[in-house]
Formats: structure tokens, sequence, C-alpha cells
């Protein structure tokens, strides 16, 4: 018998696949009631003790990677704050990583749990530096990689960014499918993890969080072993959330509990995901307001039943930065501490050379990670692909750009700033989904605790926030009954 | 833009057998896209590029196998030879430079303060 594999028939036998390509039984922990589940049940399963993670990671050319500082860097940013203020700023180089991010991290456990499952391959689908990152973990382990990449638009013009990525993932010996524009890359990853029987690297596994818990902990250890303090805060490149759950996480497992948590995302607001005209105009494929706000509200909406990864859970504070200003952060990187990465890593970067004002100039900022640079990720391959897409380039101030048609570099650091992204806005639009799930019933005392933790929110404002919602809602259905009538 | 990956050699000359190749495999056709694309995506074929080598020698535009790096065999029509990767550093950005420069230079003049 011949399987149908069909858009509507792959995509109807999901959650079987998932099941079979992930080992993980989802259902254990869930909750009654669809809204909660056992987030910690989830994040603690892996039967792998934080030591053997290291130690995995050791052995797989992965984390301890240097914490750089970057003298001239924070004296720059301090001729923009006011006396006695401008944190040092620390760089925490995860390009020192097999393959060149921090992704080796979530890869390496990954591709542990898939060798001990006695799987043949892997599959991943990303169009970022985590496919290369699988594909180079994959060969340490003689397994086989499969990568599904989202790289052109109908016109074949592809984002150098991830031709460059197909050519690294070729290069550790992956077999790399490179698509066109659209979620449906989701329909053929099920269709190949079926055809394959490989095991599903999903970025959103509490392994592949757990990996990333490494990076959180060096960062404490680090700083107090160098300077006898945690750092006062942590700027993160916040897209899936992975990066900010693993690096939390990791902060807390190493008792820095006061360290603040800020995600920044590239504002690309106005582009569509999912728009094949949109698609080459972004200069950004990941660490973007495209992803990091939808993830934040909707976390499980990914390739497993349960995100582990999850923002609002983890986030004090949400910055957002212009493209302009990451190439701008990325240049003077370069030219003042003679270090070339990114560009996309250096969102964080961007955000940290601001937030650094507002801290004592005895207390640490530190910027969560670097990326490798090379061809394609450039910005000036990068802003070269921009202009032939028509989109000016300036200089100017950050509130003249406008994603996909306007890039503007700010004429100097004091011309940087940051979005502050509301979060109850978007703990209120997370809150919006629930009220569609339950309808009109109240929420157990289980979960709204549930919430509580997920929204990082206090019983009090949760309440507030949840009454609010709920009373849009009964308007909304109201209004929606009087025109029908 | 135009279309950087495409072989020139005639289309009637036969690729041999174990050349390095690209084949293109349209996934899903413009109008059986998934219900949620935006329409400008819906009105595309949705399209995957793979890479391999060839199992039978076959002229550009056929319908061939390749034998992908994992060893596995897909099908497609046929693309390219030895495709180039055209990710390259494009061109300088010469604001960026002199932005570089301010940089440095704001930074100098503080320190000879």
């Amino acid at each position: 018998m011949t399987r149908d594999d069909s858009y509507a028939a792959v995509m109807s036998r999901r959650a079987e696949i998932m099941r079979r390509s992930v080992g993980i039984d989802y259902d254990r922990y869930e909750d009654e009631g669809g809204i909660a589940f056992d987030y910690d049940g989830l994040a603690g399963s892996p039967a792998m003790a934080f030591d053997e993670v290291r130690r995995i990671q050791r052995r797989n050319k992965v984390g301890d990677t240097p914490l750089l500082e970057v003298p001239r860097l924070t004296a720059l940013a301090r001729q923009t704050a006011a006396p006695g203020r401008g944190a040092r700023i620390l760089i925490k180089d995860e390009a020192a990583n097999a393959a060149g991010s921090f992704k080796a991290r979530r890869a390496s456990i990954c591709l542990a749990q898939a060798a001990d499952g006695g799987f043949e391959g892997v599959i991943a689908a990303t169009s970022g530096n985590y496919g290369a990152a699988i594909a180079s973990q994959a060969a340490m382990y003689g397994l086989k990689a499969l990568i599904l990449q989202e790289v052109f638009d109908s016109e074949g013009r592809g984002q150098p960014e991830v031709l460059e990525k197909t050519r690294a993932c070729e290069a550790y010996g992956a077999e790399v499918w490179q698509l066109t524009v659209g979620p449906e890359l989701f329909y053929i990853h099920l269709r190949l993890l079926e055809e394959t029987g490989y095991f599903n690297a999903s970025l959103y596994t509490p392994y592949a969080t757990l990996g990333i818990e490494t990076l959180g902990h060096e960062i404490a250890t680090q700083c107090v072993e160098r300077f006898g303090r945690p750092p006062a805060a942590v700027v993160v490149t916040h897209s899936g959330g992975g990066n900010v759950t693993g690096t939390a996480r990791g902060l807390h497992r190493a008792g820095a509990d006061g360290t603040t948590i800020v995600g920044a995302s590239v504002d690309l607001t106005g582009l569509h995901m999912a728009s094949d005209r949109d698609f080459n105009r972004k200069s950004f494929t990941t660490g973007h307001t495209g992803f990091g706000f939808p993830f934040s509200v909707d976390p499980d909406r990914v390739d497993v039943p349960r995100n582990a990864a999850r923002g609002l859970r983890y986030l004090d504070r949400y910055v957002t930065v212009t493209q302009g200003e990451v190439f701008y952060a990325t240049q003077l990187l370069a030219d003042l501490e003679g270090l070339e990465r990114g560009p996309a890593g250096n969102t964080s970067l961007a955000a940290a050379l601001v937030v650094a004002r507002e801290f004592g100039e005895d207390e640490l900022v530190v910027v969560q990670e670097t990326e490798y640079t090379g061809a394609g990720k450039h910005p000036t391959a990068q802003l070269t692909l921009a202009r032939e897409m028509g989109i000016e380039v300036a200089v100017g101030r950050r509130d003249e750009e406008r994603p996909g048609r306007k890039i503007v570099f700010p004429e100097s650091i004091e011309a940087m700033g940051v979005g502050e992204v509301d979060l109850s806005r978007l703990r209120r639009s997370y809150l919006r989904r629930v009220a569609a799930k339950v309808g009109e019933r109240q929420l157990e005392q289980h979960e709204l605790a549930f919430l509580e933790a997920d929204l990082k929110a206090a019983p009090d404002v949760l309440r507030e926030e949840w009454d609010a919602v709920r009373a849009d809602a009964r308007r909304d259905a109201a209004a929606a009954g009087a025109a029908r009538g | 833009m135009a279309e950087p990956r495409r072989c020139p050699d005639s289309p009637a000359r036969e690729i041999p057998a174990g050349s390095w190749v690209e084949i293109t495999q349209v996934v899903l056709r413009a109008g059986n896209r998934a219900p949620n694309v935006p329409a400008d995506t819906a009105a595309t074929d949705f399209v995957a590029r793979i890479r391999g080598f060839l199992v039978e020698s076959a002229p550009l535009g056929a319908h061939v196998t390749v034998r992908t790096l994992l060893g596995r065999e897909v099908s497609g029509e046929l693309a390219a030879v030895n495709p180039r990767n055209p990710a390259d550093f494009g061109n300088p950005v010469p604001e960026l430079l002199r932005l570089g420069l301010a940089a440095r230079q704001a930074l100098e003049k503080a320190s000879s303060r």
C-alpha cells in the first residue's frame, strides 16, 4: 500500500510522526483542561545530569567559550551615560563553538539523545545557524543529518545568509533541501521524518534548551571568578525563546537570581514572515520581532506538542533595535575591538550598548552571544541585497527606519536607542488565546498558577490582565451577536 | 537580479553519471498551497532544490535521480551541474566605513582630554 503524501494526509498524521521522532511522551505532562502542563516536569525530563551535559559538550567541541572584555566599546558607551554610569560590557564569544554559534549547545544535546535512541540520522528544519550546528554535531557522531531551509523567493533569489548556511551544512556532510518561501516547510519536514525514520532535532525540546543552560551557567561563574560578582544584566537575542529560556535557567542554576534578563529583537514590524515578496526585504533571518513576538504570545506554535522554550516565563525586559543599529554595532565591534562577528548575533550587542548606560560603572552587562561571520552573512552582503531590492540605506534617526523600505544607521553611539516592548501587552495577547480556548468556563486554581509562572506575572497582575481580556472577549462576542441579529 | 545558479551548458548535452548536480522538485503547486499562506505566496509553486551525485547520465531538464551526501536517492528535474555557491561579501558600504572612523575619532578625542 502506498502512503498518502498529500498535504492534508501528512498533516493529519502529525502527532504520530512527532511522537515517534522525538522520543518524548508529551501526554505525560498535560494537565486537565488543555491550558496548563507540567513545565518543570517536561524541562527536567531529560535523563541527563548537568555535569553530563557539560561532559558531552566538552567532548563535542562546545562550550567553555571566552568571556571577552570590550573596553573601547565600554568607553564609547560611557560617553553617552551620566557621570558614574555606564556598565562594563562583556561579550560571550559563542562563535568559538564548533560550527560558529551558540546553537552548537542545543545541537550537541539533541544529537546525544538521537545517538542514545539508536537513530540513524536527524532532521532539522532551520534556515539559521542551528542547521550548521546539527550537521557539525552529527558529523562527530557519524550520524546522518538532513537539513531543511527556507532559501529562495519565487524568482529564485536566495537570501545570502541562508545560502552560506547551505554551503556550511554540505561541508559537514549533510543533505540539504533548499525551499522557496512558505510554512509548508513543516509539511516537508513531516514527510521526510516519516520517510527516513530519523530523529527530529527540534529546537524546542527540553534537550535543546538544556543544552543552552551551560551558557547561562558559564556566564555567571566566569563573572564571579573574574569580577567577584554576577552580571547586573544579560542581554539575549530573542527569537523562538530557547536562547532566553536556556540562558536564564543556567543563570539561576548558578545562583545568579538577581540578574536582569533583557531580551532583544531586531524590529521587523510590517514585514510578513510567510510572504514571498517580503522574504528578501529583511536583512535578518532570525533574532527579529517576526519570531520574537508570535513565539512569546503563542509558544506552542512549534513542531512539538509543548515548547520547552518559553520567552515570557523568563524575560524581565524586552527591547527592540533597528536593522541599521545592528549593522552599526557590528561595524563598531570590528573597528574598535578588532572582532568581526555576526551581524545577526550582534542584536544583543546593539541593545547592550544602550542598556549599559543605565547601570553603574562597577556593574557588568553581558552580551550573551556572538556568531561567526562570513560570505552571505556579513553586513556588506546583506546591505548589497537590500540595495538590490530597492531598499534605501542611509544615516539618520532611528525612528526613520522602515523595515522593507529603509535601513538607517545611527550617526553615532548617542543616536542609538532601544524600543521598549510592553510585556503586559504580550501577556494579554497570550491570554486572549487562552480565553478563546476555555470559552465561558472559569480557570481552575492549577491553571492560574501555571499562567502566573508561564507569564512571569504576580497573582494580582495576572488576575487583572485575565479579567480585562475576558471582558474584551465578552464584549466582542456580544458585538458579533448584535451584528448577526 | 539574474538567476545565478543555472548551468550555462546547452540543454542537449548529456551530463555524465557521477556528476555533482542540483535537481528541483515542485513539492506543492500554486493553488495547492497550505490554507494559511499569504496571497502572494499562494500564487507561487513550493519548490525544493537538492544536490547529489547523478545516478544515470541525462541531459539538463530530464527527470533524474541523485544520490545525496547521505546516500539517499532523491528524484527531480536536473537543473544544474556543479552549481556555484553564490553567497559573497557584496559591495562595500562606505557609510559604515565612515561611521566606524568617526567612532574611533570620538574615542581618541575623549581619551586625549
